[in-house]
C-alpha cells in the first residue's frame, strides 16, 4: 500500500517519468528485437465471436479457451465446477500470461521513456559545457 | 468515609431510595399512616390534614370522590426527573425529592428518570444538528474526489483486445513461420 501511494504521488509530480496508461506502448515496437517479434493472433474475428456467443468482456486473446468454458458449463450444468476445472484452469493460464505480457510491456515503456530522458538531460549539459568552453576561448 | 466526599450522616440514609418505596409500599397498611376515609369538611380539619401531608392548607385540596381515595390530596405532577433544578438541595437527590414532599403518583411512573419520550424534546432540531449529519457522507466523498487525480500505481498496461486494424506483439522470437503466437 504505501508503495501504491508514493508510486500515485510520485507519478502526479513527474508524469513524463511515467507510461500513459490510455495511451499504451509508444515506441516502435520492434526496437531492441534484432530477431522480430511474433504478433499474438486472434483466436476469432469479430464476427465468430459474436456468432459464438462469447460475452464482450471475454472478447480478447484467450477466447478461445473462454468458449471451452462455455461449452463445458453447458454440458455439465448444474455440476459445471466439478467438471470444468482444466478448462477453466487453461483459461487462467492464458489470461495470467497475457497479464505478464501487458506488464512486460508497461516496463519496457518505462524503461525506455528513462532512458529517453537520461539521453536529454546529457545533451543539455554537454551543449552548455561546449557553449561555455565556446565563450572562453573568445 | 463519607465527610471525605462531601456526604453527612443524613444524607448517606436519604439517599438511599429504599424510604420511598418502603413508603410507597406500606403507606396503605400503616395504620398510622392510613388516609383517613372521610373527607375533611370543617377549616380545622382541613388545616390538620393538610399539616398531616406537610401541606399548606390553603395548597390543601382533596381527591374527587370517585377516585375513593379519602383525605388524600390532590396534587399537580411535578413533573419530569429532568424538568426539576438540579442545582436544588434534595433530600434525594437521585431522585429530585424532598423528604415528605406530597407527589402526583405519575412522578414514580411516569415522570420517573428512567422514562423519556413521552413528549416532545426540549431541545429544537436545528440546522446546525441536521447538517452534523452530512459529515461523514461529506467527508467520503470528498476524499474520494480529491484521491480521483492520482493514479494507481499498478505497473501494467490495461490488458488489450484483438482489434480489426491493430498489431499486438508477444515477447517471443519470431520463427519466420508467418504463424503469430496463439496462447
Amino acid at each position: 500500500m504505501g508503495l501504491n501511494i508514493s508510486g500515485s504521488l510520485d507519478r502526479a509530480r513527474h508524469p513524463e517519468r511515467y507510461p500513459e496508461k490510455a495511451k499504451g506502448p509508444t515506441f516502435d515496437p520492434m526496437y531492441g528485437f534484432p530477431d522480430g517479434r511474433k504478433p499474438k493472433a486472434a483466436p476469432y474475428t469479430q464476427e465468430e465471436m459474436q456468432l459464438l456467443n462469447i460475452p464482450l468482456d471475454k472478447r480478447d486473446y484467450c477466447a478461445h479457451y473462454f468458449r471451452a468454458v462455455m461449452i463445458c458449463t453447458q454440458q455439465y450444468w448444474p455440476s459445471q465446477y466439478g467438471y470444468c476445472e482444466p478448462e477453466r484452469h487453461a483459461w487462467e493460464q492464458c489470461e495470467i500470461k497475457n497479464k505478464i505480457d501487458d506488464a512486460k510491456e508497461y516496463e519496457r515503456e518505462l524503461r525506455l521513456r528513462r532512458r529517453r530522458l537520461r539521453k536529454e538531460e546529457k545533451a543539455q549539459q554537454t551543449s552548455t559545457h561546449n557553449d561555455e568552453i565556446a565563450s572562453n576561448e573568445e | 468515609m463519607n465527610h471525605l466526599i462531601g456526604l453527612s450522616k443524613r444524607n448517606i440514609l436519604l439517599i438511599n431510595r429504599l424510604p420511598i418505596q418502603t413508603t410507597i409500599r406500606t403507606v396503605l397498611n400503616n395504620r398510622e399512616w392510613r388516609p383517613k376515609e372521610d373527607v375533611p369538611v370543617t377549616a380545622e380539619d382541613r388545616a390538620a390534614t393538610a399539616k398531616k401531608y406537610n401541606m399548606l392548607p390553603e395548597d390543601y385540596k382533596p381527591l374527587p370522590p370517585e377516585r375513593n381515595a379519602g383525605d388524600m390530596p390532590s396534587v399537580e405532577p411535578a413533573g419530569k426527573f429532568f424538568d426539576r433544578s438540579p442545582w436544588e438541595d434534595y433530600d434525594y437527590p437521585m431522585d429530585r425529592q424532598n423528604w415528605n414532599e406530597p407527589r402526583h403518583p405519575s412522578d414514580h411512573v411516569k415522570y420517573d428518570k428512567t422514562r423519556v419520550g413521552y413528549s416532545p424534546q426540549k431541545r429544537p432540531v436545528t440546522l446546525k444538528i441536521l447538517l452534523r449529519l452530512l459529515l461523514l457522507p461529506a467527508t467520503f466523498i470528498l476524499g474520494v474526489y480529491g484521491l480521483r487525480t492520482f493514479e494507481f500505481m499498478t505497473p501494467s498496461f490495461p490488458s488489450r483486445k484483438p482489434e480489426p486494424g491493430a498489431v499486438h506483439y508477444s515477447f517471443e522470437k519470431d520463427d519466420g513461420s508467418g504463424q503469430g503466437v496463439r496462447y
